[in-house]
């Protein structure tokens, strides 16, 4: 029904605090989940749908800051903004490096609140538009043999035909059939978009299907 | 011849009367005498005298009756036979033996007395007629019985009074020279009385018989006065051999009395001596005029330390250093004034040290003036005076520094009794009498009921009394004292009288109550640092609903301009602004509960709600350090009586304490376990964290002011939160624990109301 809408996560352990959030986010057309705690958070069954998190840095058990880590480490990037009663210029710092979207100080302007969402819904689409971008990338190189990676691997770095060929061993017009076949799997208009193409699977390691394939693993 | 029958007359020789009776008081003056020396006489020379005395009495006697009767001439010859004229001697000597003996006895009795005259009366009798009878001449001899009679009766009244006379003599030994001539010539007469009247009871006739003549010899007139002078002699040697007996009796009695005085004054002299030597005190004899040492006795070597013979070569000069002229004439004035002195100094030893002493001089006269110098060694003396003096002048400072006095109240007379300290503590004039009545009317009228109750309660068993009150001095001014008194009773349990010390305790009172201030500004100084660092807890507190408030307006603003508002939504809204509303308006009265710096407010509370209340208030600091709260609290807890701002500052640093002691915990859950249990009858709280602990050596020491393990505490947390429980009248300790550290408190029920 609503599987695609935006959700906006709440977690606070004031209960009156996480109603009030969810009145009011609600009343601009966003779906809330509210949650008294992390541990309730990450045991829910949540769906991977566009989604923001606004988060208490004080909760009973682990602290906002510690779960922003280990949501970060156990790699759920969801766009966090840090809701706080009295924070200190060192939490505001280490929150907004480990990239949390906006730290507001309650009590907060209604505006602030809905506008960090909106940029933090945003970001979180931007995200999932690059990850989606990559995952087709990647299907594509996916294709790839063996031997296209490796001319792959070196067409980047500039390398001519001639230079593939005497390293890896094979015949130049037999690398120039491998890197026709490899343009063709990569849908790659030209080399600049090629090397494009590359350096965005090179930024994102953690999700690569096959560990020797690797972008980064060329060499 | 001249013929028979015819009656003759006799005539006397007037010469030969006289003889005879001079010989009769010669013989009494010897018997007297000599009975003397009988009495005085014992043993064998007592016999000697006896028989001698009585050989010459009974000499004495007889030749008086031969006198007599040769100064009585019968125109007949007249011989004697001289057997008969023997045994008449015979009974004489035998007669005057016996009346010696009874008057030498030490007593006599009327009866032995009566005995004796009568044996005596018929000896005299006996040798008279035995003497007549001894007649040989040529004529009858009759007698005129009534006579004879009279003459026997004479003899016998005579000789009781010759006796009794002849024993008082000897009684008196010194009895006098003449009533002894007296007595003798008494008894003189007796004897020659008697002689006579038997003579005129004899009535001489001739008769034709011629005499029997054998054996009969006659006495010339040449020989009666022969016999007479002998007789006369012998009692002259007598008398003279008594007398000088009597002198050197009397001679060797006086030499024996004065030995036996000699050695009774000799004994008594060392008997005195000893006595005076044993003396406790020195005694000295002392020249007037040189004020040297005549005698002195034991004492005074031992005390001086010298010899007797030493202290006799020495003055008062050598053994009194304090001795000068002026003093010695001060003494000497003294003595001629009253004739005794006493005054204290010092006596120097032998070996140099000294000691006090108290001379008491005597002046006496014996033959010359003496002084007589008694010194007693006082050094006992001036050392209990001496300590006695420093033990009172103790009390005194100890009163005066001390602020106190002793006081007595009798209950007969109502009076109080009190020590010199007295009126400088109470206000009163040094003079003024104080009753019991008026004590207990400068009581403080707070007080009153309380003192009276507190005396009504006390008994023989349980007669002591301390406490403290107020007291109002007649300018007004108040002071605390405290007493403590014990009260005395009778047999029937009747208060006789109170004796106790008052002490001001005003001072003390003052600082104690500018301590319990100080304490108090410190306690709050405390809660508000404690705040301080709840500042970031309390924002969280307020700002969580406020920030509900906030947010939920601003969803009523937004529906409230939509064109379409949704008013269930809006009722809904608004009904969670009000609610959150009332949270803060809690929130910040609770806060503003602990920053009050009210006096300490006792009411009843459950010791639970506190916890609560204070879990609520530290929740938030407690959640920032990720500590989880475990409360397990008691149900049916009994109620306390406390102060709850106090108890709950305790709570609130108990608990911040653990939360900051589990900080640095990584590898356990940071659990704080409160719990609360009944506890006798008041209630038992744990506050138990898994933190790093306390050093056990440092157990102790956490309590004390400004001794803190934080880098940031100033170390008075702890300290105050036990005044706080020991003035609730309970304790606050602290235990190590397996992990972390448990700090526990118990308030009694009473809640300290009453200490």
């Amino acid at each position: 029904m609503r599987e695609t809408e935006p959700i906006v996560f709440v977690v606070d352990d004031d209960l009156s605090v996480r109603r009030a959030i969810k009145l009011l986010v609600e009343s601009v057309g966003l779906r809330v989940e509210l949650f008294g705690s992390a541990q309730q958070f990450l045991q829910a069954n949540r769906p991977d749908v566009l989604s923001c998190l606004v988060l208490d840095v004080r909760l009973p058990g682990m602290s906002g800051l510690d779960f922003q880590r280990e949501l970060a480490e156990t790699d759920i990037p969801i766009p966090i903004i840090f809701l706080t009663a009295h924070g200190d210029i060192a939490m505001t710092v280490r929150a907004m490096k480990a990239g949390a979207v906006e730290f507001l100080t309650k009590p907060f302007r209604d505006q602030d609140l809905l506008d960090a969402i909106q940029v933090a819904l945003d970001r979180d689409r931007d995200r999932r538009h690059r990850e989606a971008d990559i995952a087709l990338l990647r299907e594509r190189f996916g294709l790839l043999t063996s031997r296209e990676r490796q001319v792959v691997a070196r067409v980047v770095l500039g390398m001519l035909n001639k230079q593939i060929a005497a390293e890896i061993g094979t015949a130049e017009n037999t690398v120039k059939v491998h890197r026709s076949r490899m343009m063709e799997k990569m849908q790659a208009k030209s080399l600049a978009e090629l090397v494009k193409m590359v350096e965005r699977l090179q930024s994102h390691p953690t999700v690569s299907a096959h560990k020797d394939d690797h972008p980064t693993k060329l060499k | 011849m001249i013929s028979a029958r015819a009656a003759l007359t006799g005539s006397y020789n007037d010469l030969q009367v006289v003889l005879s009776a001079l010989i009769a008081v010669a013989a009494s003056y010897a018997a007297l005498d000599l009975a003397g020396r009988v009495t005085a006489a014992s043993g064998r020379i007592r016999s000697a005298w006896l028989i001698g005395g009585a050989g010459a009495m009974g000499l004495g006697i007889w030749s008086m009756h031969f006198v007599g009767m040769l100064a009585f001439s019968l125109p007949v010859p007249v011989s004697y036979n001289l057997p008969l004229v023997l045994v008449s001697l015979l009974v004489g000597i035998l007669c005057s033996a016996f009346a010696l003996y009874v008057v030498s006895r030490h007593r006599l009795g009327i009866s032995r007395a009566l005995a004796g005259s009568v044996l005596m009366g018929a000896g005299i009798a006996g040798l008279h007629y035995i003497g007549m009878d001894a007649m040989r001449m040529s004529a009858e001899c009759r007698f005129d019985l009534r006579l004879v009679a009279l003459s026997i009766l004479l003899a016998i009244l005579f000789s009781l009074a010759a006796l009794l006379l002849a024993f008082h003599q000897c009684e008196e030994t010194r009895g006098t020279p003449s009533r002894k001539t007296a007595s003798a010539l008494g008894m003189g007469a007796a004897i020659t009385a008697m002689h006579y009247t038997g003579m005129a009871a004899a009535h001489f006739t001739a008769s034709p018989v011629a005499p029997d003549l054998s054996h009969a010899v006659s006495v010339s007139e040449l020989g009666t006065t022969g016999i007479g002078i002998v007789t006369l002699i012998v009692l002259g040697i007598a008398i003279l051999t008594s007398a000088a007996d009597r002198r050197i009796s009397a001679l060797a009695k006086t030499l024996e009395q004065r030995v036996a005085e000699r050695a009774r004054t000799e004994q008594s002299l060392r008997l005195f001596r000893m006595l005076i030597d044993q003396s406790n005190d020195a005694i000295e004899v002392i020249d007037p005029e040189t004020l040297r040492y005549i005698d002195v006795n034991g004492k005074a070597c031992l005390d001086l330390g010298y010899s007797r013979e030493e202290l006799l070569s020495l003055s008062v000069f050598d053994i009194d250093p304090s001795v000068d002229e002026a003093k010695v004439a001060k003494v000497r004035s003294e003595l001629q004034d009253a004739g005794s002195g006493i005054f204290e100094s010092f006596h120097r030893r032998k070996d140099g040290s000294t000691f006090p002493v108290e001379v008491s001089v005597k002046q006496v006269r014996v033959d010359r003036l003496y002084f007589v110098s008694v010194a007693r060694d006082i050094t006992e003396r001036k050392r209990a005076e001496e300590a006695l003096r420093e033990s009172e002048e103790m009390l005194r400072l100890a009163a005066q520094a001390g602020r106190m006095f002793a006081y007595e109240w009798d209950a007969a007379s109502d009076v109080i009794v009190r020590s010199a300290e007295a009126p400088k503590i109470l206000g009163i004039a040094g003079t003024a009498l104080m009753t019991g009545q008026q004590a207990l009317a400068a009581t403080y009228p707070d007080d009153r009921e309380r003192v009276i109750a507190l005396v009504a309660q006390l008994t023989r068993e349980k007669p002591d009394l301390r406490i403290s009150y107020r007291l109002v001095r007649p300018d007004g001014s108040v002071i605390w004292i405290e007493r403590n008194s014990r009260a005395h009773f009778d047999e029937q349990g009747r208060m006789l009288r109170v004796v106790g010390m008052i002490a001001d305790i005003t001072e003390t009172k003052r600082a104690e109550q500018s301590l319990q201030e100080t304490q108090a500004e410190l306690a709050h100084v405390t809660r508000a640092l404690a705040m301080g660092e709840l500042v970031a807890t309390i924002a969280h507190e307020v700002y969580q609903p406020l920030t509900a408030v906030l947010t939920t307006s601003s969803f009523v603003q937004r529906q409230l301009t939509s064109n379409i508002p949704n008013l269930k939504a809006l009722q809904d809204a608004m009904a969670e602004i009000v609610q959150d509303g009332n949270r803060i308006r809690a929130i910040i009265s609770r806060i503003r509960t602990l920053f009050t710096k009210d006096a300490p407010d006792r009411v009843e509370l459950d010791m639970n709600e506190v916890i609560q209340e204070v879990t609520v208030l530290v929740r938030s600091e407690a959640a920032r350090n990720h500590v989880q709260f475990k409360l397990n609290l008691a149900d049916h807890l009994p109620l306390i009586i406390g102060d709850r701002v106090q108890l709950q500052q305790v709570l609130i640093n108990l608990i911040l304490n653990g939360i900051a002691a589990m900080r640095t915990v990584t590898d356990r859950p940071r659990n704080l376990d409160i719990s609360s249990a009944k506890h006798g009858d008041g209630v038992l709280v744990r506050v138990q964290d898994c933190g790093i602990g306390v050093d056990p050596n440092n157990l102790q020491r956490i309590f004390e002011p400004f001794f803190t393990t934080k880098r940031q505490g100033i170390g008075i947390g702890l300290s105050i939160s036990r005044s706080i429980i020991e003035s609730h009248g309970g304790r606050l300790w602290a235990e190590p624990s397996s992990s972390g550290a448990i700090f526990q408190f118990i308030v009694p029920s009473t809640g300290g109301r009453g200490i």
